[in-house]
């Protein structure tokens, strides 16, 4: 869900920037010193998971793991998606550099949200973890696929057309990343607890 | 901590595996001078073409759009160059969306098409790229032909000629420019990040000693 270079208008490009900005300064500033080498992983995690591509339909799609992001870290997952979505541009191309603050906006609020939303419920107990995580992953996704379409349309392509083909094309893939969340956090909550922060 | 760092070894190497096997995720689009025409290649991958995808041709000049297109179910769009890039030499800019904010963009110079033949009749541009497809298949069957025993070829039979020789290097050229990330920005790009990340631990630390 990589925005290219040249599709959205610059009121948007600026507005993203900004959010991103904000989003950066305020996970900077929470983040733990300590655990800095699980943000760092998690950001390697996020680079590579774009890489691991499913082809649907007419389009493109791959995973991201924002959930994944989010939960574990929380405001840090910003920073971390930053630095990740700016290394993809820089060597792969993939996005670009004006569009960084849009996309990293879109990987990252989702994840941010998701943090809040499941946290709770996966430090409950273990009866639930796969199930949260699940949701977790799957939510993400769809909510990133949401703002896309919203950047689109707030860009002038109509928003329901390019929300529905986002949705179509990124369904699969929601279940997929719904999937490795899930499996992935239990299986981190029984190994390394402590990254998890529980 | 045994059993984490053999776990996060082997997660590590499955997912290395799998990005090998996968494909590029930007959109590229490459184009060529065919005889008369133009033919652009798009692509997500060299597997993974764009289908109904629209090109758009403009002047890269001035940015006035002078035609635009639809890929087929291979990536490809060809077009008649216009009379009116030859007549004023236009660079051409196409662009391409690929939807969902999907989009990139190739620049034909005009010294690329300044000496391409014109089209043979003024048939509708679909028509022609059918014209084009026939002239290759014609030659070597002219060539066997009086031409040949009369000492000589006529311009338009050896332009067909080299235009078949020269379709394969096209192609390639085209495969080339649609290579995905190779393993070396992979894992250049996870040296980064843990050197990032570890400079800003460094910093931190020095900070609150």
């Amino acid at each position: 869900m990589h925005i290219s270079e040249g599709v959205l208008s610059w009121p948007v490009l600026a507005g993203g920037a900004a959010l991103t900005v904000a989003g950066t300064a305020i996970g900077l500033r929470k983040i733990d010193y300590d655990r800095i080498m699980s943000v760092a992983i998690l950001s390697a995690t996020f680079f590579i998971a774009s890489l691991i591509h499913v082809p649907i339909g007419p389009s493109s799609a791959h995973l991201i793991l924002g959930g994944l992001l989010g939960v574990v870290l929380g405001w840090a997952a910003f920073p971390s998606i930053l630095v990740a979505l700016a290394l993809q541009a820089v060597l792969f191309q993939y996005g670009g550099l004006t569009v960084l603050g849009v996309n990293c906006f879109n990987m990252a609020a989702p994840a941010v949200l998701c943090y809040y939303l499941f946290r709770p419920m996966l430090l409950r107990g273990a009866g639930s973890r796969f199930a949260g995580a699940f949701a977790c992953g799957f939510l993400a996704m769809l909510l990133s696929a949401t703002l896309t379409a919203a950047a689109l349309a707030l860009s002038g392509d109509e928003f329901v057309g390019a929300a529905q083909a986002l949705f179509v094309a990124h369904l699969p893939i929601m279940a997929i990343e719904g999937v490795i969340t899930g499996f992935a956090y239990s299986f981190l909550s029984k190994v390394k607890p402590e990254v998890l922060g529980c | 901590m045994n059993r984490l760092i053999i776990a996060a070894c082997l997660a590590l190497a499955a997912t290395l595996c799998l990005s090998a096997v996968s494909e590029a995720h930007k959109v590229n689009i490459f184009a060529y001078v065919d005889g008369d025409r133009i033919v652009t290649d798009s692509g997500y991958s060299r597997t993974k073409r764009v289908y109904d995808g629209e090109v758009e041709v403009f002047d890269a000049a001035t940015g006035t759009l002078l035609l635009s297109g639809k890929t087929d179910t291979e990536g490809k769009f060809a077009f008649v160059i216009p009379e009116a890039a030859r007549e004023k030499k236009m660079d051409l800019r196409l662009l391409l969306k690929a939807g969902q904010g999907h989009q990139a963009e190739w620049t034909v110079q005009y010294d690329e098409f300044a000496d391409a033949p014109r089209p043979v009749s003024d048939m509708v541009a679909e028509e022609n790229p059918a014209v084009s497809e026939a002239a290759p298949a014609a030659a070597p069957a002219a060539g066997a032909a009086p031409a040949v025993s009369a000492g000589g070829l006529t311009a338009a039979q050896v332009e067909a000629i080299v235009r078949r020789e020269v379709d394969p290097i096209k192609h390639m050229l085209a495969e080339m420019y649609d290579s995905g990330p190779s393993m070396t920005d992979i894992f250049g790009g996870i040296g980064w990040i843990f050197g990032l990340f570890g400079v800003a631990a460094y910093m931190k630390s020095r900070r609150n000693p």
